[in-house]
Formats: C-alpha cells, sequence, structure tokens
C-alpha cells in the first residue's frame, strides 16, 4: 500500500500541493487501519503466510525441490508488533511535515521519499525472506539517506546522509555476503526454511557474525553508532522519527534473526553476551556524549543510541538464556518482552521528542543551546510535550519508559546484578541530561531576541499530539498492552518451532 | 592443480574484497572511497554469481535444456537485483559528494566534515 | 499470565496521588499572603540588595550546567569525545573490526 501511494504522489502532486498531502496522509491512514487490521488477525489466528504467486507454501514445490520457491510473506507477533509502530510513527512524522515543509521546495520528492520509507519500515518485518529482507533494507538506506540529506542547504545534512549512505550500502552488502553463504550451503532463501536445515557450521558461524555486526550497525548501537548523530540530527521536518522509526525495524530484524534462523543451536552464550555488551556499552557512552552536547537534537539523537542500549541488554539477557528452559520461563520471556516494549515506547516519546527538537529549531532558528532561553512562555504546547517525553524516556513513573524498563530491570538483575546497576545509573544520567535541555531551552527570564517568537503550527502540534497521545496511553494501560502486543511478540521469538512449521508444514 | 581451478572464482572474490576493502578503510579521498565501495560490490555480486554454479552445466534457458544440467538461476537474479541496487547507491552517494564539494570545497574525507563529536 | 510486577507502581495510584497532593498544595498556597502590590518592590527578585542584571546574563547557559561533572569525569571523556572523529573510514574500521572481533569470538566459543 505505500509503495503505490509513494510511486502515485509525484503524479497527484502536480494537481496541488493540499490535494497532494492530503492524499499522503489519507494514505498513511490507511496503512495504519491495516496493519491493526492484520495485527488483530494475528492474535487471534496465529502465524499468518501469505505466499507470492500462489495460493499455499506447499503448492510452489516445483518437481526437484523439497520447498518452496517463492517469496512468502509471514507475520507472526513481532512482525505486526514492529508494523504498529512503523505505521504510527511514520503517520505522526508525515502530519508535522506537512507545515514543517512549506518553505522547501521539491515537496514530491520529499513526500514519495517519506512514504517509501514508511513501505520498507513495513516491509522488512513482513517478510519470511532473507533476499527480500536485504532488498527492503536497501530500500530504507537509500530513502533514508535522501530524507536526512533533504534540506541541502546545510552542509551538516548533506554530510550526515552521505555518511548513511555509505555505512547503510556495506553493512548491507555484509548482509548479502552471509545471504550468499547461506544460499552456497543450503541452497535457500526462505528463512523458516533456512532455519528448519540449520547445522552450524564454520561458515553459519562467519554468516552469523557478518549479520549480528551488520545490523547492529544498522541499528545505531555502540561501537558502530558514529553514524547517527550526524544523520538524525538535520533530517528534514518530521523526518526524524521516522527514520530512528527504520533504525528500530533494523534492531527487530535482528532479533529476527538471531532468534529465529538460529534458535537453539547457537552457542548462545556468547551471542547473547555480545548482545549484552553492545547495549551496556551503548547506554552507557550514548548517555555520557549526550551530556556534552549542546545542539538540541544532537544531545537527543544521542539518547537515541543510549535506549537502543535497553533494548539490546533486555533482549540479550533472553537470548543468553534460552539454551535453559527454567531460566527462561522464570526471567528470560519478561527481559525479551521489555526490551521489545521499550522498542515501540522509545519510537513513540524519542519521535516525540525529536518532533520538539526540530520545533525549536524553526522557531528559533538554531539548534544551540547555548543561545536559547526561556522559550516556555511562548511555546506552551511544544513545552508540554517536552515536558511528557522528557519524563517517559528517563523512566520516571507512571510513564510508559518506567514500565518497560522495570520489566529489563527485574529480569537483568536476575542475570547479573551488574547489568542493573548499570542502566540504573545510566537512566539518572538521562533524566540530567534532560534536565539540562529543559532549564537551557524552556525555563529561565524571557530573552530579549526571542520575544516575537510565537508557537508552532497546527499540524506540527497535532503530529506531536498524536505521539504524546500514544505516549499517555501506553502509559496509563501497561498491563493491557504489554499482555496484548508485547507478550506475543516476545513469544514470537522463543517460539522458533512453530515460525518453521508455519511455513514449511502446511498452508 | 584441480582445486585452484575449481575455486578460482572464489579466490577472484577474495582478492577483489581485499582490494576493495584496503581502499575504503585508507583511502582519504571521497570518491576513492566510493570506488571501493563498488569494487567491493563488485566481489560479492561475482560470490552470488558463481555460487550458482554447476559443473558442465549450460546457461538456464528452459528451452534448451536436452537434458536436466543447469547452471542455477537463482544467484543470477539475485546478482541482477544486487547490481541494481549498487546502481542506485552509487548514484546517491555521488551526488552527495557533489553537494559536499559544493558546500566546503574540499573531497578530503578529514577536511571536509563539519561535525564531530 | 499477566505478571504481577506492575501491581506496585501502577500508573493509576500515582496519577491520583499526583492529583491529591496537587490539590492539597493549591489549598496551601490559597491560605498564603494575599495583600502584596504587583509591579511595586514587592514582587520584584532579591538579591541582597543588588540590582537585578538583565536578562541575558541572568540564565546559565547549557553547556556551562554541568561543569562539575565534566571535570570529574576527564579523564574518561578525552580519548572519547577524540575517538568521535566524523571521518567515514574510521567508521568502517570499527565495523569491519567488530566483525573480526565477533568472528574470532564465535570461533574461541566452539573449540572449547
Amino acid at each position: 500500500m505505500p509503495l503505490l501511494a509513494a510511486f502515485l504522489t509525484p503524479l497527484v502532486g502536480r494537481i496541488g500541493p493540499r490535494v497532494r498531502n492530503t492524499f499522503v496522509i489519507v494514505a498513511l491512514a490507511i496503512v495504519q487501519m491495516l496493519v491493526i487490521i492484520v495485527a488483530r488477525d494475528v492474535y487471534a489466528n496465529g502465524i499468518q503466510i501469505y505466499t507470492l504467486g500462489a495460493t499455499a507454501p506447499s503448492l510452489a514445490i516445483p518437481e526437484t525441490h523439497m520447498v518452496p520457491v517463492r517469496i512468502i510473506l509471514e507475520v507472526d507477533g513481532l512482525g505486526a508488533f514492529m508494523g504498529l509502530m512503523g505505521a504510527t510513527v511514520a503517520l505522526a512524522g508525515a502530519i508535522y511535515s506537512i507545515s514543517c515543509m512549506k518553505l522547501e521546495t521539491g515537496q514530491d520528492r520529499f513526500y514519495t521519499l517519506l512514504l517509501l520509507l514508511a513501505a520498507s519500515m513495513v516491509g522488512i518485518q513482513y517478510t519470511g525472506d532473507l533476499f527480500n529482507l536485504f532488498v527492503f533494507l536497501e530500500i530504507l538506506s537509500i530513502s533514508g539517506a535522501a530524507l536526512a540529506g533533504f534540506r541541502t542547504r546545510f552542509v551538516d545534512a548533506v554530510e550526515g546522509g552521505f555518511k548513511y549512505v555509505i555505512v547503510s550500502t556495506v553493512a548491507a552488502l555484509l548482509v548479502l555476503i552471509s545471504i550468499g553463504m547461506f544460499y552456497g550451503q543450503y541452497n535457500l532463501l526462505n528463512m523458516a526454511a533456512i532455519a528448519d536445515a540449520m547445522q552450524y557450521t564454520v561458515i553459519d558461524k562467519i554468516a552469523l557474525a557478518l549479520l549480528v555486526v551488520a545490523l547492529l550497525t544498522k541499528s545505531g548501537a555502540v561501537p558502530s553508532h558514529w553514524w547517527v548523530p550526524d544523520t538524525y540530527t538535520p533530517a528534514a521536518g518530521g523526518t526524524s522519527p521516522i527514520i530512528y522509526g527504520a533504525s528500530l525495524t533494523c534492531l527487530a530484524a535482528l532479533f529476527r534473526v538471531v532468534f529465529s534462523i538460529y534458535g537453539l543451536k547457537l552457542s548462545l552464550s556468547l551471542i547473547g553476551w555480545v548482545v549484552i555488551i553492545a547495549g551496556l556499552l551503548s547506554m552507557f557512552v550514548g548517555v555520557t556524549m549526550a551530556l556534552r552536547q549542546t545542539d538540541v537534537k544532537r544531545l537527543m539523537t544521542y539518547h537515541a543510541i543510549s535506549q537502543e542500549g535497553y533494548m539490546l541488554l533486555g533482549v540479550g539477557v533472553g537470548l543468553a538464556v534460552l539454551g535453559d528452559p527454567q531460566a527462561v520461563a522464570a526471567y528470560g520471556r519478561e527481559a525479551i518482552a521489555g526490551g521489545i516494549f521499550h522498542v515501540i515506547n522509545n519510537a513513540f516519546f524519542k519521535g516525540l521528542l525529536l518532533l520538539t527538537g526540530e520545533a525549536l529549531f524553526l522557531q528559533l532558528g538554531t539548534r544551540d543551546l547555548n543561545k536559547m532561553g526561556g522559550m516556555g512562555r511562548n511555546m506552551k504546547w511544544t513545552c508540554a510535550f517536552f515536558i511528557i517525553g522528557a519524563l517517559a524516556i528517563s523512566g520516571v513513573p507512571p510513564f510508559n519508559g518506567f514500565a518497560s524498563k522495570l520489566m529489563i530491570y527485574e529480569s537483568s538483575f536476575q542475570l547479573n546484578p551488574m547489568l542493573t546497576i548499570i542502566a540504573l545509573v545510566v537512566s539518572i544520567m538521562t533524566l540530567a541530561s534532560f534536565t539540562k535541555v529543559f532549564q537551557a531551552a524552556f525555563t529561565g527570564p524571557e530573552q530579549p531576541e526571542y520575544a516575537e517568537v510565537g508557537g508552532v503550527p497546527l499540524s506540527m502540534k497535532i503530529g506531536m499530539g498524536i505521539l504524546a497521545a500514544a505516549t499517555v496511553l501506553f502509559s496509563l494501560f501497561p498491563q493491557f498492552v504489554v499482555d496484548t502486543i508485547v507478550y506475543p511478540a516476545a513469544d514470537a521469538l522463543l517460539n522458533q518451532t512453530g515460525y518453521i512449521g508455519a511455513v514449511m508444514g502446511g498452508a | 592443480m584441480s582445486a585452484i581451478v575449481t575455486n578460482a572464482p572464489f579466490i577472484g572474490v577474495a582478492a577483489l574484497a581485499c582490494v576493495g576493502l584496503y581502499i575504503m578503510l585508507a583511502q582519504r579521498n571521497l570518491i576513492k572511497i566510493v570506488m571501493g565501495i563498488t569494487i567491493f560490490e563488485s566481489a560479492v555480486n561475482l560470490f552470488l554469481v558463481s555460487l550458482g554454479y554447476r559443473n558442465e552445466g549450460i546457461a538456464p534457458i528452459f528451452t534448451n535444456a536436452t537434458g536436466t544440467h543447469m547452471v542455477l538461476p537463482v544467484p543470477q537474479a539475485l546478482t541482477l537485483t544486487s547490481i541494481v541496487i549498487g546502481v542506485a547507491t552509487t548514484a546517491l552517494m555521488l551526488t552527495f559528494i557533489v553537494l559536499i564539494y559544493r558546500h566546503t570545497g574540499e573531497t578530503d574525507a578529514r577536511k571536509s566534515r563539519r561535525v564531530k563529536g | 499470565m499477566s505478571a504481577p510486577i506492575l501491581s506496585f507502581w501502577a500508573p493509576l495510584v500515582v496519577v491520583i496521588a499526583f492529583v491529591i497532593v496537587t490539590i492539597l498544595a493549591y489549598i496551601y498556597r490559597n491560605r498564603g499572603e494575599g495583600g502584596y502590590k504587583e509591579g511595586t518592590e514587592q514582587t520584584k527578585i532579591f538579591l541582597s540588595g543588588e540590582d537585578e542584571p538583565e536578562a541575558g546574563m541572568r540564565h546559565v547557559r547549557a553547556h556551562n550546567m554541568y561543569w562539575g561533572f565534566f571535570e570529574a569525569m576527564k579523564r574518561y571523556y578525552e580519548p572519547v569525545v577524540r575517538a568521535h572523529t566524523g571521518i567515514v573510514n574510521d567508521y568502517l574500521i570499527w565495523m569491519f573490526g567488530l566483525v573480526a572481533l565477533v568472528g574470532v569470538a564465535l570461533f574461541a566459543a566452539g573449540l572449547f
């Protein structure tokens, strides 16, 4: 659906700007509804399979092969979950961009790229085929880089886009090498089929190393996080949250690969600890670098890295104990669920914070915190949204950040208390850095040079409001959200045999 | 001796990949970095195509097949897709380099950076 | 199947507590002094008798806020900030270095 809309957008754009904007919003709203419908279907009926070009996977088997040779789309708990996240973030970002991009030229191409990015986000999650994953990964890189470097009159935008495309291309090449290795060994591209036939040979280990590092780089974990601040900071309009959502999608692809393809045949404690260490480093380096920044959005992007660390920590703990069913039932499932819940929470409140940073930039013309002051009087809505986002990301109750962080703390404590201590310290430093931004930008006496600055336009408020409403909604009913959306996703990751059986065993 | 002959494509892949890797990591000129990425990409494409080779196989066109010995067609499809994607990303990278040059007047990776930390 | 971990910190409880405390604070505030005049000496900022500086100088700038923290952590910060160079080659070197490291670690783990 978004692909279709993406290609139609330039044509519709010739009619006029308002028609095009409405078209984009309607298309994304339809995507949102479709994703919700698919999600309910998955939660009610289990894993859904769709075979391109045949009615059931077993019909697509030619005589000499044992396995289906079509591209198979497979939606399970994790896919539905990430689809929900992607659609919401894309919708909010698009609405935000309407008034934000009025001054720019080439708006047709902007919305086309935005829709392509949304399409690739949903596509990565819904596919059951490794090469399809690679194709969508590349679409994501190209459209994300073009959106990041969209405002070519700023040199840091161009530089950010350039670094993103180089790092993404090399990471995608590494993924392609590992796909080639899988194909050379098993003659298969379907993820479930590879999982079925997997023996853990030397080449598989190399492929695992390549895949893990490439996907960690694409999602922005330390020590491959260097491109993240350069890219998210100058991203145009409301696309910072969408590019951030794209990185979260790559993170979910990493989980999908490690859990569903390799599953129990891994040397688990090693890969689990690699993920945990990456998570810890991300948290700590992200937050300490964030405290030093003077640029509003760059500070928030370092926070994005730090929060990725939480997600990696949660899922890494679950991964490290995967071979031990007792530990899994006790705290492994909790850890994975905490990590995944944190993914969607982060998409919402980090997206909200990035949008407020962009709002500050547009109203004041600068992102330098050393020059700002006293905007709380002029930009009341932005200030309110910022408070919601900052409290949520620091893990202050009653917000949803607290709920997911509590799940991560409780479960990682049982694996190793040091992890929880580091996580808590990082959480405090997160709050400290947001206090810094709040004090510098919003409170304080009114600065004489900013006396005439008004509030932000309405569509930007609506865009921020969608994400803020989602945050508040998730905060007030965490138990409901966790049971309905998060636990099925965690179970989908743990349940590798179910994943295989759904594709191979039957229709 | 025959081991080298049968593995010749893979040796070529390794050589190309090493060359591309060295260029990507060590050269400072931005355009040379893009060239290095392109060489690395060619290495990966060669790897994909040479995976599909079967002994005494012919080109995988169905109407030519008298026996059943064909080279595997799937990796050729993968490689085509990958080449197309490579063209698109190279175009994007070169566009960005042109824009960076317009802004900063430099094409050296060390001198043309404006953001750090 | 719901875990009991969230029942203690349930958000509705916190929100209700917040509302109650706000109401109490408001009641206390209303019982204070009401007889002051705006705009005179009574409502200006008190700085031990000195004049208040202009708005630009009064505001603590962002980078000066955490000076003590930065001084204390200087030994940690120096190499980390220097590592964030902004050069593309360094980004790629880190990525390939990680691949080598993880690969070696995987083989080492498999041997034991």
